[in-house]
């Protein structure tokens, strides 16, 4: 009953006009820039946040949200028509979704994705609407020992289930909550390795390091790379499928749900695991396998449905317990502390507007996706044929100039050029990026709470392993990281995320 | 990641042409050094910062941690980079980054008056900034099309002046202040207006030209 309450407040919060609006604008700009190779969702919501701040919190975070899922719904697209994963998560959609182009099927493979998806959506909405309440719950009973530790297992989490080497990624975490050390410390006023230089006495600005090291690092990394498109010239031919594909369809659709739901839940590429996950299920469900890689509709309808259920359900660590499970639930963090908001089990009470509204605001933002995919795909096919020699001087353009709104600085203009190349050569010397905004977010956190739990314990260390939650989650903490580097299980890693590439 | 465990190194292949055959160039190796780096900066900024002690952990105690760390990560890499090589280091590209940060740095000392010594820019909001930056950023693909460019800077000057000062209220140099003198009696945002209009009709006009010459998609 209650939740029906809650979902009722959380309806009345997204059906207004503006936000509505703005749900809308997030999911048109998601399936943009999903559609679009060579624009993530992660440059995107750094290159846009600065345009949120003169928003509401909840409208913001309901435009950052459909930013997010609505680049599922367009990845699928070019996956399908230009064999090209528009995003990671659509790589899968590629084997079949492609194949079912060639044979004419275009259209069918288009309106099954955004049926699954939608159904996924719909699913992964109440699923989060369910685990909201008791979630905050528990959390609530965490001090700030058990918080360092909750953290604590979320970046080893994060950092292990991401694809590439645990060692490297475990030292991005750590730079990450380098970087986020530097300004002034909160306890003491002390300034802290700002080198005498006024732009950074308040700490490195969160959305200069992040429209740097993904917006302008992705320019410099796409530079190097000549495309290719090969869009499909046949038609679409029709988009709704018959009785027999929906029959067909309706369980992969399913499990692909659940999957993804689960998967999502996890830390690190969650959201990405899923589509794989469903593929590999519906392949060796099959009657006859070899139909899969050519066409087959349960390897569009599966990992489809979970790409989607998996985007949703990755905002339940974030939106509970305030710890973001990967690089974009880390820029909504950003924004929201932006706004003022403390992420954490808290929001759930103090700001139950924005908890509930961008709950409902997801669901009427897949059912808008429905809509705005289906009849429009002719529309988001043609933006296939702007070149990447447009598109990058207006990312460039856009992140200067919103990145020089927000604090009138120059210096942050010439920042995201730094933190950009920064992005880039770390990238090319083997470390990936997305590790180190999440410790960067998570990292004055941390200190916080390591520092007030030590002041608590009256600085004995036992503290962490004495109180039970707290030893639960180290341990498991340290079991994982344990079980990542052992050579067998590495080996084994390293083959599914082959896989995965 | 797929070498093979038994040889790992094979300088031949691992090595980019014309290197010397350099073992150490891999990404081990130089991923340590740059964490070495990192850490040893970090721990000379932190200066005297007091780490604390357990019970009052002071302001230098989490950053030197982290350093430390780092450090013996960095340490870690750089060893086993020297013993058992690594992924070669893909080659790092001068000509575009070089371009982008060009073109950052433009926008940024042309936005609005900056003086750099005894010299001040002049301060051409983003009117004249918005278009430098996309003409310079230009450059960073080999081959370009400045008609494509021109409508690209002109169109998308108009929109971030619509968006971000018009609609949005964000403080922004739109254009140079000393325009305000020859619209007598109109305020700022009507000059925004009137500015983007202008740029969107020479954005039309150089696409009709564009229609008319037959240009490829």
């Amino acid at each position: 009953m209650e939740l029906i309450q809650n979902l009722g407040l959380g309806f009345a919060v997204a059906l207004s006009l503006q936000n509505l609006g703005l749900c809308l604008l997030g999911c048109l700009v998601g399936t943009l820039i999903g559609v679009l190779p060579g624009v993530g969702p992660i440059a995107t919501i750094a290159m846009l946040l600065p345009i949120t701040f003169g928003l509401d919190p909840a409208g913001a975070l309901i435009m950052l949200a459909g930013i997010y899922y609505g680049a599922q719904y367009g990845g699928s697209t070019t996956a399908i028509l230009v064999n090209i994963p528009g995003e990671a998560t659509a790589v899968v959609t590629t084997l079949d979704g492609h194949a079912m182009a060639r044979r004419g099927r275009a259209g069918i493979a288009l309106g099954i994705a955004a049926i699954g998806s939608f159904f996924a959506g719909t699913v992964a909405t109440l699923i989060i609407a369910a685990l909201g309440r008791p979630l905050t719950e528990l959390a609530m009973l965490f001090r700030p020992a058990e918080y360092f530790s909750l953290m604590l297992m979320g970046l080893v989490l994060a950092v292990v289930l991401a694809s590439g080497s645990v060692i490297r990624a475990i030292a991005m975490v750590m730079v990450g909550v380098l970087l986020s050390c530097v300004g002034t410390d909160i306890e003491t006023g002390e300034a802290r390795m700002t080198l005498g230089w006024f732009s950074i006495a308040d700490g490195i600005d969160f959305s200069v390091l992040a429209m740097g090291i993904f917006g302008i690092a992705e320019i410099l990394r796409n530079l190097e790379v000549t495309e290719a498109r090969d869009v499909v010239r046949a038609r679409i031919g029709r988009l709704l499928p018959g009785r027999e594909e929906l029959g067909q369809s309706a369980k992969p659709i399913m499990r692909g749900t659940v999957l993804g739901a689960i998967l999502g839940l996890l830390p690190g590429n969650g959201a990405v695991l899923g589509p794989f996950a469903s593929y590999a299920v519906e392949k060796r469900l099959a009657k006859d396998p070899s139909r899969f890689g050519k066409g087959a509709i349960e390897g569009v309808a599966g990992p489809e449905s979970a790409n989607n259920a998996g985007a949703q359900t990755s905002f339940i660590p974030m939106l509970t317990l305030g710890i973001p499970p990967n690089a974009v639930m880390a820029l909504m963090v950003g924004a929201m502390t932006i706004f003022g908001i403390v992420p954490g089990p808290q929001v759930i009470t103090a700001h139950p507007q924005l908890f509930w509204g961008m709950i409902a605001s997801m669901w009427l933002g897949n059912l808008m996706l429905l809509l705005i995919n289906l009849p429009l795909v002719g529309v988001w096919v043609r933006l296939l044929k702007v070149p990447y020699r447009l598109m990058y001087p207006t990312i460039l353009v856009f992140c200067s100039v919103g990145i020089y709104s927000i604090n009138s600085q120059i210096t942050d203009v010439l920042f995201i050029g730094f933190f950009g190349y920064v992005g880039y050569v770390l990238v090319k010397v083997g470390f990936e990026p997305a590790p180190l905004l999440l410790g960067f977010v998570l990292g004055s956190l941390m200190e916080e709470n390591l520092r007030r739990a030590l002041v608590l314990s009256r600085g004995d260390p036992s503290v962490f392993v004495t109180s039970p939650i707290s030893a639960v989650l180290l341990f498991i903490s340290a079991g994982v990281l344990v079980l990542a580097l052992l050579p067998s299980v590495r080996r084994e890693r390293d083959e599914v995320f082959a896989e995965a590439d | 990641m797929s070498q093979d465990p038994v040889q790992p190194i094979q300088p031949e292949t691992l090595s980019p042409a014309g290197n010397g055959g350099s073992r150490l160039l891999n990404q081990n190796f130089i991923g340590g050094l740059c964490l070495l780096g990192l850490a040893g900066g970090a721990l000379l900024a932190m200066g005297d910062l007091s780490s604390g002690t357990l019970r009052a952990m002071g302001p230098g105690g989490m950053p030197r941690g982290m350093a430390w760390l780092i450090a013996v990560i960095g340490t870690g890499m750089v060893v086993t980079g020297i013993f058992r090589g690594g992924e070669p280091i893909p080659r790092i590209a001068l000509r575009g980054p070089c371009i982008i940060m060009l073109a950052l740095i433009v926008f940024a000392l042309t936005i609005r008056p900056t003086p750099i010594g005894s010299f001040t820019t002049p301060g051409i909001g983003i009117v004249g900034a918005g278009p430098l930056a996309v003409l310079i950023a230009g450059f960073a693909e080999r081959e370009r099309d400045w008609l494509d460019l021109a409508i690209l800077a002109a169109a998308l000057t108009a929109f971030c002046i619509l968006l971000f000062g018009y609609l949005l209220n964000l403080p922004m140099p739109a254009f140079p202040v000393s325009w305000l003198k020859y619209f007598p009696g109109w305020n700022q945002r009507q000059v925004m207006l009137l500015v983007s209009g202008v740029l969107l009709v020479v954005a039309l006009a150089l696409f009709l030209v564009r229609l008319r010459r037959g240009g490829n998609a």
